[in-house]
């Protein structure tokens, strides 16, 4: 089984994010990147089901910049076979996915894994739109899945549980957290992903729908509030908690 | 990037300009797993007294152990230096981890140099000492000697095609956990090396050490009694065992020198953290000049260390003689270390000498390191004979 997987490089979660002086972008100097977390789990599923279908191969698709082959060489280093880089930059989920799906009709694939989002834009929108684009079935978010050579079945998760989705391959299915536990680069894993070849292409892009006007910080966390004391207090603070705050 | 600094970096970077990135990917990935798999179980590894034994497996399963070993022991053989910065990172998390995993190192770089090609074939792959399938251990120190090595009483006599051992041995890290022993016991011909499997009948493990640091690691007497092995069990050539012992202590030396850095490093980093948000006199104590004295000797006495220890790993990796810069490595970071480790405990004050920070845990890791694998009385002696030697 061809199955093709669809990683975004991205600032680490840990980056202190700085503003650049456009005003539109962040300031790359000093941000590690590396590989969009949801994008692992997407990886290690290709991965598994490689192991258990003998004779697959492993794809690693990408479009960014040049240094996109560093995240690439990652995936390559967890156990996938071979990489292709679009050397392309958009914040457009639009223009990426359309780039994607040209480059992805031209490989015959079992399967189309990505992770659910990026950590960077959380869009969570390009998984949908290459579905679209390929005129294949689009499960989101599934944090089970199990494959045979014509079918998958996968647990698509939502508020509260989780649907059960049945689809002919080839599928395009996005990863959420809980599908898996990725493992971790092997030392042999990292020198080995040197020799897998990484085909460097150029898209040409399609025209942007969507447009950064600006990028802001969000504002300062406020201080504390003091709700109340004692049990009286408890009702206030879970209106609140569910109102203000949202998390309930 | 927790463990992983700058400094280590810099000097990788400096050593190997061509084959940095390789290096570097495999430095992050290693911070990563240990972050994840190895730092969060220190304080408890020392506190409830356990064998870091998941901990180990997974740097095993990394290829820790076997990187710098050539290919047909499956190994990468990637540079010595390498490895011994992968190793700094360890021991900035555990050094329990680090140390049972050094000396476990020891034993396989010994039977690569010396041992026959059967005990090769069978221990660094058949039985996978370099996968962690088995753990080793090495056994010289006895109750009666550890710097005075010449005078080990264990002996090995022998008798048609076996040697047939008996003493004691002490001190002996991974005690009662190895699968394999590398023995030094005294033949007709002098001191000999010899591998004893655990279970073979007449070995017996004493009780277990307790100890003021590493208590992760297993400490403890190993003692022999009418136990015979076959003679294919030597290792090397009889009489030997000396010439052996001081080759393999020449390397775990880079090891203990960079331990000793790793440790040094993690205390240093807690006390620089802390002093910048303790307050005293209304101002952080970072501010403070007799604190900021401490920290620029710990910054420079372990950046020195750090250095000394991979020029002398960077030596080894050339195949020239290195014994001399290992000592110098291992003597100057063992005591800068448990210097560092000192002044961290009195930057904290009394959080310092508490349980509750994670802080005395490093200096009582670090005062094994200017004990063992050559206490820094014979390390002098050793560096000061071969100076004078050399003029």
């Amino acid at each position: 089984m061809k199955i093709i997987v669809c990683v975004k490089m991205v600032p680490d979660t840990t980056t202190k994010i700085v503003v650049a002086g456009n005003g539109k972008d962040i300031d790359r100097s000093g941000v590690e990147y590396v590989l969009n977390p949801y994008d692992e789990y997407a990886v290690e599923e290709a991965l598994s089901i490689k192991e258990r279908f003998s004779g697959s191969e492993v794809v690693i698709l990408s479009l960014g910049p040049s240094e996109s082959t560093k995240t690439i060489r990652t995936a390559l280093a967890m156990g996938a076979d071979r990489g292709v880089l679009l050397k392309a930059e958009s914040t457009d989920p639009f223009v990426v996915a359309k780039a994607l799906a040209d480059e992805i009709s031209s490989m015959d694939p079992g399967l189309v894994l990505l992770g659910k989002q990026a950590v960077d834009d959380d869009a969570n929108q390009v998984g949908g739109l290459v579905a679209e684009f390929l005129g294949l079935p689009f499960v989101s978010s599934i944090i089970k899945l199990e494959i045979s050579e014509d079918r998958a079945v996968a647990q698509r998760e939502r508020e509260g549980g989780y649907d059960v989705v049945e689809v002919p391959l080839p599928c395009v299915l996005s990863a959420q957290r809980g599908l898996n536990e990725p493992r971790y680069t092997t030392m042999k894993g990292i020198m080995m992903s040197k020799r897998k070849p990484i085909e460097e292409k150029e898209p040409i892009l399609s025209e942007s729908l969507l447009e950064v006007t600006s990028l802001h910080l969000p504002p300062p966390r406020s201080g504390g509030k003091i709700v109340g004391e004692g049990k009286e207090a408890v009702p206030e603070l879970v209106r609140l908690l569910k109102e203000e705050a949202k998390i309930l | 990037m927790a463990l992983y600094t700058e400094d280590q970096k810099r000097i990788l970077k400096t050593l190997y300009p061509n084959d940095f990135e390789d290096y570097d990917i495999i430095l992050r990935t290693l911070d990563k797993v240990i972050e994840k798999e190895v730092l969060p179980r220190a304080e408890e590894v020392d506190g409830e007294k356990i064998f870091p034994k998941e901990g180990m497996d997974t740097l095993f399963e990394e290829g820790l152990v076997s990187m710098s070993f050539p290919p047909e022991y499956g190994g990468l053989g990637l540079p010595y230096p390498v490895y011994i910065a992968c190793m700094e990172l360890v021991s900035k998390a555990c050094a329990s981890t680090s140390i049972s995993l050094a000396i476990h190192s020891t034993v396989c770089e010994g039977l690569r140099l010396f041992a026959s090609e059967e005990l090769k074939k069978t221990w660094l792959l058949e039985k996978g000492l370099l996968e962690g399938r088995s753990l080793a251990a090495f056994a010289l120190t006895e109750p009666g000697c550890g710097s005075d090595a010449g005078a080990i009483r264990t002996k090995a006599r022998l008798e048609g095609d076996e040697y047939v051992i008996d003493g004691t041995k002490t001190f002996i890290t991974n005690a009662g956990v190895a699968d394999v022993y590398f023995v030094f016991a005294l033949t007709d011909n002098g001191p000999t090396a010899f591998l004893v499997e655990a279970d073979r009948p007449g070995l017996s493990i004493g009780k277990d050490i307790p100890k003021v640091g590493v208590k992760g690691t297993k400490t403890g007497e190993v003692i022999f009694e009418d136990c015979r092995i076959p003679s294919s069990n030597l290792v090397g050539t009889e009489g030997k065992g000396f010439k052996h012992a001081k080759e393999m202590l020449n390397r775990g030396r880079l090891t203990i020198g960079v331990l000793s850095v790793g440790i040094a490093q993690a205390a240093l980093e807690k006390a620089l953290r802390y002093s910048k948000e303790r307050k005293a006199f209304g101002t952080p104590i970072s501010s403070f000049q007799l604190t900021q004295e401490k920290f620029a000797n710990m910054v420079t006495e372990i950046n020195a260390a750090r250095l000394l220890t991979y020029y002398a790993a960077s030596l080894k990796e050339q195949g020239v003689p290195f014994a001399s810069e290992a000592a110098q490595a291992k003597l100057f970071a063992s005591e800068a270390s448990v210097r560092a480790c000192d002044n961290t405990i009195q930057v904290l004050g009394g959080y310092g000498y508490a349980d509750e920070y994670d802080v005395h845990r490093h200096w009582r890791d670090a005062k094994l390191m200017t004990i063992g694998e050559g206490s820094s009385e014979i390390l002098r002696l050793l560096i000061a004979h071969m100076a004078l030697k050399a003029v």
